[in-house]
């Protein structure tokens, strides 16, 4: 793992000390709200619907045990007892005090951590592959990639006023975990004819009121053009990206309405230009942050006892089939841990539970853990000799629910629970879901379903790639929620199709129901999923299912 | 000091006299130190009680050399922990790659699957050839009946390297094992039950069906049958016998 050097130590150090003084000066009224927000939103604060939030970030989703129990520590002394993580893999504290958050990004400070750009029209948070380094589909780790561009953009001087934000995702196989195709920059990484890795530049994706499918700006990018490719790229957004209306600034409506092809010309000018200037990293440093990222020395004892625990105990098969992805060295396995209990908040993890899966990183897991942007916890390496034992442990702590991938494995925004900008609550949608679901004992029968679920058209809940996504809005002062089908935010990334009008609160779980019924009594056979079986059949049927005459008057 | 064995009922008088040769081999060789310094070899497989047994009886203060390939099952981890403490062994050696030449050379675990050579190679024969310096030979548990491959294999083989490789169970007979680990009430290798009577690594190791050769589960699907620590310049080494065939 990326260890800091003395520079971002210290540079970490100044900044905690610059904003405990902005704080200060706040509390004791000598900044205003107004003056003091641009400095607090560098720092990750947002004030949200009931308090102040902090937003820290978890760079390419990777964090070792140490850090996981700062976060616990920090969540009981200065939060109710949990933390949030997000869709961007960041966690969120919902109730810290101001005065406090000086002293906890102090401590976040000592375990190699930070909330710097998490928010702000700058680049953010660099996300990744949550099984970046594990994956048996894996070209490359794309983490130390991810981690030159942190230290690339921290505090770029020419990308610090942006148009608008600016978030970059890689992934480093060919199967896309970090929903590349919907940032404003995607990297994915790819081999040349002759075998040399590098990057296809996917650029302008996007979801949020305007959702859009990236588009690949160049096929083909080697490794050391990088960093001077991705500057001429913010170079282009920076000076032409719109800064007249807020709702149009994200790079996405500038390559909309500028054509790929004028864009492609513009960036490849701007990056001669800039490779003139600029060489790119210095091969030292890429070198030392790859070797920061060497693979654990693992141990491939093996042992019957994960066989036969499954044979003995269909609940923990259950948990293999669903949580456990396959691992490069066939001794191990990547365990998914869920946090979507039946009925609870996704991605909400509690201070004792982030000190359950610390322990279990430290003794099985060569001390790694990961965030995915589905809000789930991973423990990329663990022998498979000792997920039975690993399996005992969660599940004592209320952590084994066996749902990766399944219905109840919801994404879902904060919502008007939290946040100041929803128009709608979606933790209560998903809860109830994942509840009706979990009556029908139809979730494994259903298999691979994804549901994201956003309170807002800022769509933080990713409702645009759900297989179904639904967007809750305010109706005339109520609730009400539109539905999506068909989306998709993996390599073949998808927008998905809004059925029609949408639906009370209390009608929103029957139509679920409905649209999930249909999918069971008209797909081929069981292999057939969701995705598959909607593009095949299209949104007729499914339509005609949750707008059939009965239904018409109450989702009018 | 040895004592007089206790047979099982039955046993004939072939066994016996197989079983007093034996325990005269390992007393010549441990405790007389006929050859020099000695060291047993054991991978504390299903049969490796037997003459680890026989060891423990002649001196168990003898060095024995265990190879953790980090490849092998946790079941052999700990049966060679209760063995160990079921036996008094004193002097239980546990060698294993070294952690960079694994990063190295395997750092995905996944050299098995393309080069079963390179993999017993760097994680077993180095490993054995560092670990016998300094001894002047070794003794295995290698028996004729175990497999084809192993039909020629002497009492005494004198290596090319200078090392005398002493294989005191040469003639010994399935039904001697068994009577063994009967007579001497000795553990079994927990993987036995789940029909493995040969076990290496985990990776390279299947159950055996009725009928096959008990190492009919190693490096299943390839030519390979020896992992390497046997063979001298690459090659198997057979027997006079084996050469006029």
């Amino acid at each position: 793992m990326y260890r800091y050097d003395d520079f971002d130590e210290a540079f970490v150090r100044n900044r905690v000390a610059e904003f405990r003084g902005q704080v200060e000066r706040r509390i004791d009224g000598s900044l205003t709200e107004d003056e003091f927000k641009p400095l607090r939103l560098m720092n990750g604060v947002y004030l949200q619907l009931h308090a102040y939030m902090l937003r820290v970030a978890i760079p390419y989703g990777t964090l070792n045990s140490r850090q996981m129990r700062q976060l616990a520590l920090v969540a009981e002394r200065f939060d109710k007892g949990y933390g949030h993580f997000t869709t961007r893999q960041n966690i969120q504290f919902n109730w810290p005090r101001l005065k406090d958050i000086p002293e906890i990004l102090s401590l976040l400070a000592d375990v190699e951590m930070h909330a710097i750009q998490t928010s702000g029209n700058c680049i953010r948070n660099v996300t990744a592959d949550h099984f970046a380094g594990a994956a048996a589909d894996e070209i490359e780790d794309p983490r130390p990639t991810a981690e030159l561009l942190r230290q690339w953009s921290t505090d770029h001087p020419e990308f610090q006023f942006l148009p608008r934000k600016f978030k970059i995702a890689i992934t480093g196989a060919p199967n896309d975990r970090a929903v590349t195709k919907a940032h404003d920059i995607g990297l994915r990484m790819v081999r040349n004819e002759a075998g040399e890795p590098g990057y296809e530049v996917i650029v302008g994706g996007g979801l949020g009121r305007t959702p859009m499918v990236g588009k690949t700006v160049r096929d083909f990018l080697p490794k050391a053009d990088l960093l001077p490719y991705l500057e001429a790229i913010l170079q282009v957004y920076n000076l032409s990206g719109r800064r007249d209306n807020k709702y149009k600034a994200r790079i996405k409506i500038l390559v909309h309405e500028t054509g790929l092809d004028e864009i492609k010309a513009r960036v490849e000018a701007a990056f001669e230009e800039k490779k003139r200037a600029f060489s790119g990293a210095p091969a030292d440093l890429v070198s030392a942050i790859e070797a920061a990222f060497a693979p654990p020395s693992f141990d491939n004892t093996r042992s019957l006892a994960f066989d036969r625990a499954q044979e003995a105990n269909p609940a923990f098969r259950s948990f293999v089939e669903t949580n456990v992805a396959e691992h490069k060295n066939p001794a191990y396995g990547i365990v998914s841990v869920s946090l979507k209990p039946v009925g609870g908040t996704p991605g909400d993890a509690t201070a004792e539970q982030m000190r359950v899966l610390a322990d279990l990183a430290e003794q099985y897991g060569h001390d790694e853990l990961r965030i995915s942007h589905e809000q789930n916890v991973i423990l990329p390496h663990v022998r498979k000799a000792d997920i039975p034992a690993v399996y005992e442990a969660l599940r004592e702590a209320g952590l084994a629910t066996a749902n990766i991938g399944l219905v109840s494995d919801i994404i879902a925004c904060p919502g008007m629970d939290y946040c100041a900008l929803a128009t709608a609550r979606s933790i209560p949608v998903a809860q109830a879901i994942s509840k009706r679901f979990d009556e029908l004992k139809l979730e494994r029968e259903i298999g691979p379903l994804k549901i994201k679920i956003s309170g807002c058209i800022n769509a933080c809940g990713h409702h645009h790639v759900g297989h179904i996504g639904i967007l809750g809005l305010d109706k005339a002062g109520k609730e009400n929620y539109q539905i999506t089908l068909g989306g998709d935010g993996t390599e073949t990334a998808t927008i998905g199709e809004r059925t029609g009008p949408g639906f009370d609160a209390d009608d929103l779980v029957p139509a679920i129901e409905a649209i999930v019924e249909t999918y069971l009594n008209l797909r081929e056979d069981a292999a057939e999923t969701f995705l598959q079986a909607y593009r095949r059949l299209g949104a007729d049927p499914f339509k005609q299912a949750i707008y059939s005459e009965k239904d018409e008057a109450r989702a009018a | 000091m040895l004592h007089e064995p206790i047979l099982p009922e039955g046993a004939d008088n072939g066994m016996q006299a197989r079983y007093a040769h034996t325990r005269d081999v390992l007393e010549k060789a441990l405790v007389d130190k006929a050859h020099g310094e000695i060291a047993v070899v054991s991978s504390f497989g299903a049969e490796s009680a037997v003459l680890l047994q026989l060891v423990a009886e002649a001196d168990p203060a003898t060095p024995v050399i265990f190879i953790d390939t980090r490849m092998l099952f946790a079941e052999t981890l700990d049966y060679k922990a209760d063995l160990v403490r079921h036996l008094g062994l004193t002097d239980v050696r546990t060698v294993a790659p070294n952690g960079a030449v694994i990063r190295e050379t395997d750092p995905f675990g996944r050299l098995h699957l393309t080069n079963t050579d390179a993999c017993c190679g760097f994680r077993k024969t180095h490993v054995l050839r560092d670990a016998l310096a300094g001894f002047d030979g070794w003794i295995t548990g290698r028996k004729r009946f175990q497999a084809e491959t192993r039909h020629n294999v002497g009492l005494y083989e004198p290596a090319s390297d200078g090392k005398l490789k002493i294989n005191p169970l040469a003639y010994w007979s399935k039904q001697d094992i068994d009577a063994h680990f009967v007579a001497f009430d000795l553990p079994q290798h927990p993987l036995v039950e789940h029909g493995y009577p040969s076990i290496g690594c985990a990776a390279c190791t299947s159950p055996v069906h009725k009928g096959e050769d008990i190492r009919a589960g190693r490096w299943r699907g390839s030519d390979k049958t020896e992992c390497g620590i046997h063979f001298e310049n690459g090659k198997l080494v057979r027997g006079a016998a084996a050469a006029g065939e």
